[in-house]
């Protein structure tokens, strides 16, 4: 990329850092997205953002992206195929069984 | 023929009664054998530590023989058991709330770090900006290495946001349970979390998919 391009790039996102909000404060809109309803500014403010930021776009999705794949592993877990690796030692096992026996 | 109906009715009635206890003991140690080693996963997956995961499990068996009556054969004994564990973790991160410092939202610098400051104060610098994935992470929810390399990042965050990140995406804890339990400020939970996201998500960038 020349450097004129970047300069015009650079403009652009300091603009629409004055428009919207910033990155920093953007992304932590996003992710509060994902814990509660933001209002609807905040939303609005987020969709304008992200229109116009390939980086905050990714960030959005990516992140929406993570959370499903939490909520898949999590419907997953109460089914039944077990989190690989470990176990717990036969010695733990006898531990587990005679504490629960006392305490019963 | 119906009088003979009516007596065998009732002893069944009353058999379930008489080998509740017998039952109970049985049911202690097949848990163990059956249910010990998954739950043993789900814990060392959430807490890290293995001797802490034992006695997660251990107290999950307990509250479960405890609370027998309750449950109902509505779902699987497996998952009424890992919802016991769930509760458990929560505790675990209560009681070591001590050493796990959850009034500090991290360090504010670390997540800055991310950003321009000065004249484009606020901006992604190249080096943090998000990198197109080559996949969707439910693609990669069965492979090995994936879930190794997501440990990793997790456990390399600052313990505080690994504490809350693990309870709110891990076991899908809603933040107002999570501040009830914790005793922390809504806006304090989303902090953590928005600077567990971007410490995590960087990680996974770097070592998994940016290929």
């Amino acid at each position: 990329m020349t450097s004129v391009k970047i300069k015009i790039m650079t403009n652009m996102m300091l603009i629409l850092n004055k428009l919207t909000a910033s990155c920093e404060i953007i992304t932590e809109k996003i992710s509060e997205s994902i814990d509660h309803k933001l209002t609807l500014k905040e939303r609005i403010t987020i969709r304008i953002h992200i229109t116009f930021c390939k980086f905050c776009r990714r960030y959005y999705r990516q992140l929406t992206m993570m959370h499903h794949y939490f909520e898949e592993r999590l419907k997953k877990e109460s089914q039944s195929s077990p989190p690989a690796g470990s176990s717990l030692s036969l010695e733990a096992k006898g531990r587990i069984k005679k504490n629960l026996k006392k305490n019963t | 023929m119906f009088f003979f109906q009516i007596f065998t009715d009732l002893q069944e009635e009353s058999e379930p009664d008489e080998s509740k206890a017998k039952q109970q003991k049985v049911s202690s140690d097949n848990w163990v054998d059956e249910h010990g080693d998954y739950l043993y996963g789900l814990a060392v997956q959430r807490v890290g530590d293995p001797r802490a995961a034992e006695d997660i499990v251990q107290d999950t068996f307990m509250a479960g023989l405890k609370a027998l009556d309750s449950f109902q054969g509505r779902s699987t004994e497996r998952t009424w058991l890992v919802s016991i564990l769930r509760h458990k973790i929560i505790d675990f991160y209560r009681k070591n709330k001590r050493f796990v410092y959850f009034d500090q939202d991290g360090d504010p610098e670390e997540s800055a770090a991310f950003y321009h400051s000065g004249r484009l104060k606020g901006t992604w610098k190249p080096e943090f900006a998000p990198k197109e994935w080559f996949e969707n992470p439910v693609d990669a929810l069965e492979k090995k290495e994936f879930q190794d390399i997501l440990q990793e990042c997790i456990k390399n965050l600052p313990k505080n946001l690994a504490a809350v990140f693990t309870i709110r995406e891990m076991d899908g804890w809603s933040t107002e349970e999570i501040c009830k339990e914790l005793k922390i400020s809504q806006s304090n939970l989303w902090v953590m979390l928005h600077r567990s996201r971007m410490q995590l998500r960087q990680c996974l960038e770097k070592n998994w998919f940016s290929g």
